[in-house]
């Protein structure tokens, strides 16, 4: 037999199993909390890792540039603890010869909506020795906030001195062209000229009749004048043709393919458009180098045994077009040309401006071709300011 | 500049920046034996202002001078003073200068190192109305100008359709360059289509003939074709 139950006693039965469950329901949040707070830990520590360890320095200015945050990169980079770098104005890390390129990089920063870049020469602190850096900034403006800067700094010391180091082998180039060009001249007009009058003067010896027994060293001697002479022209139009300079691109190519294939019995073709008028000095002898290289290339390094050069001219285009046969090539490379040699027609195709194809055959006989594409530009700025080949 | 005392036979113009090449052509072409007068000019324009002056009959002129270049001067002369004749002399002996000056009115060109007999055989002509070129730039001149150059047509070929053209040219069946080649028979067919279409040809005949034309075939190839 049962009793019914209390009423009291049930009201303490209902009331303890709904504490239980609020109990069970804390306990679920809780540690729905605590699991979310373990993630937000993870992912600060994540963001935190990827803003303070970056291998680019992440920075935060003012509108003034005074530095508000930064991450140990930056820091690094610019020689001072981070505490010591927030509070401080950029410009102070900036070289003086750069500090008006800063000043207006900045205001372009503030004006501008889309991200700005410089390139710009930094210092260490205040230490004397100077680096190259990249910037990137973009201009942040929140509700109720002052406007802020977002900067990333990268460090391209390396790529900028790659860049001086091609300049000045550019510049070194060009000196070493006109060193050529000057020792050619000197050749031509002052010794062959006066090899040429002296052949005048031993042939007017050796044409008088009072001459005695003298007659066989004359013609000994003229004979050997001649071999000068035809040694100097050599030597004159290997170093720098002046047929380049007197009579043009075309015909100079047209001299250097008939001199170079006869001289190796190679037999050749030729198909050669009138001169670009626009064609300025860079440009005329940059290509004349390149096909003087190609040309060697082709015969000396493929073993081409039938060469055909063509110039064609199109309304925007000038095109340089060099083949030759390989016959049974027998390398273990995978390219009949070298890589060295495609390197140095890419270098040059790329100080022209140019576009360079180079077609390897695919099997092994075949024609190889280089082709070099260079766009038309109006006389007036066919000439870039620096860099030759 | 100074000018000879005798009554001329030939007046003659010497134009050269180079002093010692000047004294010695005339003591070479022996203007007194000949009895030609001759003036000197070490610039084209002092050429220019000498041929303002006084009449000759001939204008030696070298090509590279500082200024006013041999070439510049002839075409001035040619127009300027169409009656007088040039005969280029110069260290130049490739045909491109020697092309280049005839085609600015020279009539006649000669190297500094020819003969002094083939000098003033060279005078003689240019001064009587004629034309002079010595034998062996001549015939260099003529293989250049006669030179079997490649139609433009047949740069629009790859290397490849080059390849394939040569082949059929030199007899080759299709189905023999697709083996040679590791091409499908349809592949070669298609390469062989396309260059008729660039090339403008319609049969496989005239295909051949264009290719030997301009020497694609396998016996012109033994052959030196650019010293033709």
């Amino acid at each position: 037999m049962t009793h019914p139950s209390h009423p009291a006693v049930e009201q303490m039965e209902r009331l303890t199993h709904e504490l239980r469950v609020h109990q069970i329901e804390l306990e679920t949040q809780n540690e729905e909390l605590r699991r979310t707070q373990s993630d937000l830990a993870a992912a600060r520590d994540r963001y935190l890792d990827l803003f303070e360890f970056a291998p680019v320095g992440y920075l935060t200015l003012d509108k003034d540039g005074v530095v508000l945050d930064c991450n140990l990169a930056s820091a690094r980079m610019l020689g001072l603890q981070r505490s010591a770098l927030k509070g401080s104005r950029m410009s102070r890390f900036i070289t003086p010869s750069d500090a008006d390129r800063w000043y207006l990089y900045l205001r372009s920063v503030l004006q501008e909506e889309s991200a700005q870049r410089i390139e710009i020469a930094l210092r260490h602190g205040d230490q004397n020795d100077h680096w190259f850096g990249q910037i990137d900034s973009q201009r942040v403006i929140a509700p109720d906030q002052p406007v802020m800067l977002r900067m990333s700094l990268t460090d391209i010391t390396r790529r900028m001195q790659a860049d001086v180091e091609r300049r000045i082998a550019a510049i070194d180039a060009d000196e070493r062209e006109g060193e050529r060009q000057r020792v050619a001249l000197q050749l031509h007009e002052d010794l062959g000229q006066r090899l040429s009058a002296l052949k005048m003067d031993l042939s007017k010896l050796s044409s008088d009749p009072n001459k005695a027994g003298n007659g066989a060293q004359l013609d000994g001697m003229l004979a050997s004048l001649d071999n000068a002479m035809s040694t100097v022209r050599r030597i004159t139009m290997d170093l720098r043709p002046p047929m380049l300079d007197d009579l043009g691109l075309v015909a100079a190519i047209d001299w250097m393919v008939r001199d170079t294939a006869q001289r190796l019995g190679v037999p050749f073709t030729l198909s050669l458009c009138s001169e670009p008028e626009e064609l300025g000095e860079h440009t005329r002898l940059g290509a004349y180098r390149f096909v003087q290289e190609a040309v060697t290339l082709l015969i000396h390094d493929t073993g081409g045994t039938h060469l055909h050069v063509g110039l064609s001219l199109s309304r925007d285009r000038f095109d340089l077009l060099l083949r030759a046969r390989i016959q049974a090539w027998t390398g273990q490379d995978a390219n009949v040309l070298s890589a060295l040699g495609a390197s140095i027609l890419e270098h040059r195709a790329r100080l022209l401006g140019g576009h360079l194809k180079i077609d390897e055959p695919r099997i092994h006989s075949g024609w190889i071709g280089i082709a070099l594409s260079l766009p038309r530009v109006p006389a007036a700025s066919a000439e870039p300011l620096s860099d030759a080949s | 500049m100074s000018s000879s005392p005798l009554k001329p036979l030939l007046s003659l113009l010497l134009v050269d920046d180079h002093t010692i090449v000047r004294e010695g052509l005339k003591r070479l072409i022996e203007p007194e034996t000949n009895q030609w007068s001759i003036v000197e000019a070490g610039t084209g324009f002092q050429a220019l202002e000498c041929l303002r002056r006084q009449h000759f009959d001939l204008a030696i002129v070298d090509l590279s001078m500082p200024g006013m270049s041999g070439l510049d001067l002839t075409r001035r002369i040619k127009t300027e003073f169409p009656k007088v004749a040039v005969l280029i002399l110069t260290m130049h002996s490739e045909e491109q200068y020697a092309i280049r000056a005839l085609q600015a009115g020279a009539d006649g060109y000669v190297t500094k190192d020819c003969a002094p007999t083939d000098l003033v055989a060279a005078v003689r002509k240019v001064a009587a109305g004629g034309a002079f070129l010595s034998t062996r730039l001549a015939e260099r001149m003529v293989h250049q100008l006669n030179g079997k150059s490649v139609s433009p047509d047949l740069q629009l070929l790859t290397n490849r359709e080059m390849e394939v053209l040569q082949r059929i040219v030199n007899g080759e069946r299709l189905v023999d360059i697709a083996e040679e080649l590791h091409l499908s028979i349809k592949t070669v067919s298609t390469h062989k289509r396309r260059i008729q279409e660039k090339l403008n040809v319609v049969t496989t005949a005239a295909l051949v003939r264009f290719g030997l034309e301009h020497q694609l075939g396998r016996d012109v190839l033994g052959s030196n074709v650019g010293d033709n």
